[in-house]
């Protein structure tokens, strides 16, 4: 390695904090919300006087048509917004890796079967299953609106989690833990569930970035979570209609959406390369660069060996 | 004629239609009302009796459900309240309008996106890399509506140079044949835009990775050692890389799908997007299920069509494929 190549991972590793200290800083206003912001989100502070003020000292961010103040809406709609999308994706995970653990386990048919309707669920547009819901359920609140979205974003991690089970159980301390008499709840919980951790939480950082642009456009569209309830979509859905003129309104909660789905986009490739999926389970796929975000390609279950007498020995 | 491996997708493709065709279906009965509620309050039992009867709401459920597919196997999709007209008639105008999208969003954004990404796997880590990286990871994590908007604001309202919405301009009838050509690709020019650069961003991001893995492997080494020049080396290098990147490619169609949903919504495109989210709007619910049927079908058709591709361009899989059906290739000695 040569010096001017010490220097850029150094510089790198200098640069490494931002993300997460931006995103902490995301994270603390969204809690703190409440506390900090200078007007409650709801509040019309002047209908007649400060209407769609531009931005001044006393509001930051402007006022918006019904003349309350953007930046305490923002502040609010970080509460909502990444609070939906972290929910939401937690139920996810939560889903995925038990259905993924069950297919993994289960008895060779029915895991044939499990496996073909995570793929086929896959291959059904999510957004449009959303627009169908929310065009019959109505209005959702926003805890059912959060069911819905996670209840629906749990395919893909099924899937990985399927797939990386089957290759760890082919390893070594997994055939040994069994050979030592562990059951199966007992070798997935403390055997193979913290192999599992990284990849959660790659994929799960990644799902929390589409989750927070998925909720923006749900808003936006009207179908998403409602007014007034304050939130990044339904902020930029207020403002949509005279983004020229009040360019405010729009501004500020899209630069915040932009930038929170940015920060855990790069938190998610910074997480993918410290943990490297493609080598926790130790078995070297012909493109690990493939793995994060989306399932393992097809040519990975070809060059595995297939259903092997480890498998089929590792259940009790 | 077709292998193993597409047999099985061309099963999968069945599969993802039948499963949307049954979610549209448990969607329909999920809303609230039928036409007997429709009716009003002035209307006796047996009246409300006959309408459930007439529209087969009294049969059971699995008798109405096959009676929905059968239907959708002849084309029929209902009828739309909003329009007045059937859905399938609806559907059929709106469709072309989304293809027109669709399909060059698609072949440019995979076209770009691998040229790109794979001249940043080949200098990986340099800093033209990186700042490449960072422009496309900006790109790839603004939402279609925000970055539609924007665009929608600078060419259209601030600069004027483009027209902001529609398929064509309201003297499209009167243009001559070039000029009316000329007018449907400015009309083009800004949602186009806006569903490729994203998808060249994802496009970007994986053949980077994908390339850049290649380039380490042996074989390349022994290519480069054997002393082949470095464009055909690389050529090589790009072949076996663009494979995931095809995959993911059918994997990627329903993002284009909702991308395409948001960009004609913002542009006044009277897609599928559109119409869907009119119907949604006017509670014409046989418009929304069958949009459901319709965009599963299109992104089930649209995998099968990746895996026939990778298929092609991966010599492997079809010597696979002979390998994994001994009896198939045993039965053709006998024969």
């Amino acid at each position: 390695m040569n010096a001017s190549s010490i220097a850029i991972s150094s510089t790198a590793e200098r640069r490494d904090w931002l993300p997460w200290l931006l995103l902490a800083l995301f994270a603390v206003l969204a809690v703190v919300a409440p506390w900090v912001s200078p007007y409650p989100p709801d509040l019309q502070l002047d209908i007649t006087g400060l209407r769609s003020a531009a931005p001044s000292a006393s509001h930051p961010f402007g006022t918006d048509s019904f003349s309350r103040d953007v930046l305490s809406r923002v502040l609010h709609g970080a509460r909502n917004s990444l609070g939906f999308a972290f929910g939401a994706v937690v139920l996810s995970v939560l889903v995925g890796t038990s259905y993924g653990a069950l297919t993994s386990f289960a008895p060779s048919a029915l895991s044939a079967v499990m496996r073909r309707a995570i793929d086929v669920a896959l291959s059904i547009p999510r957004l449009l299953v959303l627009l169908a819901f929310t065009a019959f359920l109505g209005p959702l609140p926003v805890w059912g609106l959060g069911l819905l979205v996670g209840l629906t974003g749990w395919f893909a991690t099924a899937r990985q989690v399927t797939d990386e089970l089957d290759a760890l159980q082919r390893r070594e301390f997994a055939l040994a833990a069994h050979a030592m008499g562990v059951r199966t709840p007992r070798l997935f919980q403390r055997h193979l569930l913290p192999h599992l951790a990284p990849i959660l939480a790659v994929t799960g950082t990644f799902a929390v970035a589409n989750t927070i642009a998925l909720e923006a456009g749900l808003s936006y569209l009207g179908l998403g979570i409602q007014p007034p309830t304050a939130s990044w979509g339904t902020i930029l859905q207020d403002g949509a209609g005279s983004i020229e003129s009040e360019w405010w309104i729009t501004l500020f909660p899209g630069l915040a959406t932009v930038g929170a789905v940015l920060l855990c986009n790069i938190l998610g490739d910074a997480l993918r390369d410290r943990f490297a999926p493609a080598h926790v389970a130790g078995v070297m796929p012909l493109w690990p660069g493939t793995v994060a975000s989306t399932s393992p390609s097809d040519d990975q279950r070809l060059t595995r060996a297939p259903e092997s007498s480890h498998r089929s020995a590792s259940r009790t | 004629m077709f292998s193993r491996r597409l047999l099985a997708r061309t099963w999968q493709c069945a599969l993802v239609i039948l499963s949307a065709a049954t979610l549209a279906f448990l969607c329909l009965h999920l809303a609230p009302g039928d036409p007997a509620s429709a009716l009003g309050e002035n209307v006796t039992p047996e009246v409300r009796a006959r309408m459930r009867a007439l529209y087969g709401f009294d049969e059971p459920l699995l008798t109405q459900y096959v009676r929905w597919l059968g239907a959708l196997l002849r084309g029929d999709l209902g009828w739309s309240t909003q329009q007045q007209r059937p859905v399938s008639a609806v559907l059929a105008d709106a469709l072309p309008n989304t293809l027109m999208l669709i399909v060059p969003a698609f072949a440019l954004s995979a076209a770009i996106g691998m040229l790109v990404g794979a001249w940043q796997g080949v200098h990986a880590r340099s800093r033209r890399d990186r700042i490449t990286s960072n422009v496309l990871l900006v790109i790839y994590s603004v939402p279609e509506f925000w970055l539609a908007m924007a665009l929608m604001l600078l060419f259209a309202r601030t600069w004027q140079v483009l027209p902001a919405t529609g398929v064509t301009s309201e003297m499209h009838a009167y243009m001559s044949t070039g000029d009316q050509l000329l007018d449907r690709l400015r009309h083009l020019v800004l949602p186009l835009t806006s569903v490729t650069l994203i998808g060249v961003a994802t496009f970007a991001r994986y053949q980077r990775n994908s390339m850049r893995d290649t380039v380490g492997q042996p074989f390349v080494r022994t290519a480069t050692a054997s002393g082949l020049p470095r464009s055909r080396v690389l050529r090589g290098a790009w072949r076996a890389s663009v494979l995931p990147v095809i995959t993911l490619g059918g994997i990627l169609l329903p993002s284009y799908l909702a991308g395409v949903i948001f960009v004609e919504q913002i542009f006044s495109w009277p897609g599928l997007g559109y119409v869907l989210l009119r119907a949604i709007a006017a509670r014409d619910y046989a418009v929304v299920a069958a949009s459901v049927v319709l965009g599963s079908t299109l992104t089930a058709l649209g995998a099968w069509l990746a895996e026939w591709l990778r298929e092609q361009a991966d010599p492997r899989l079809r010597t696979a494929s002979l390998s994994d059906s001994p009896s198939k290739s045993a039965a053709a000695e006998h024969a």
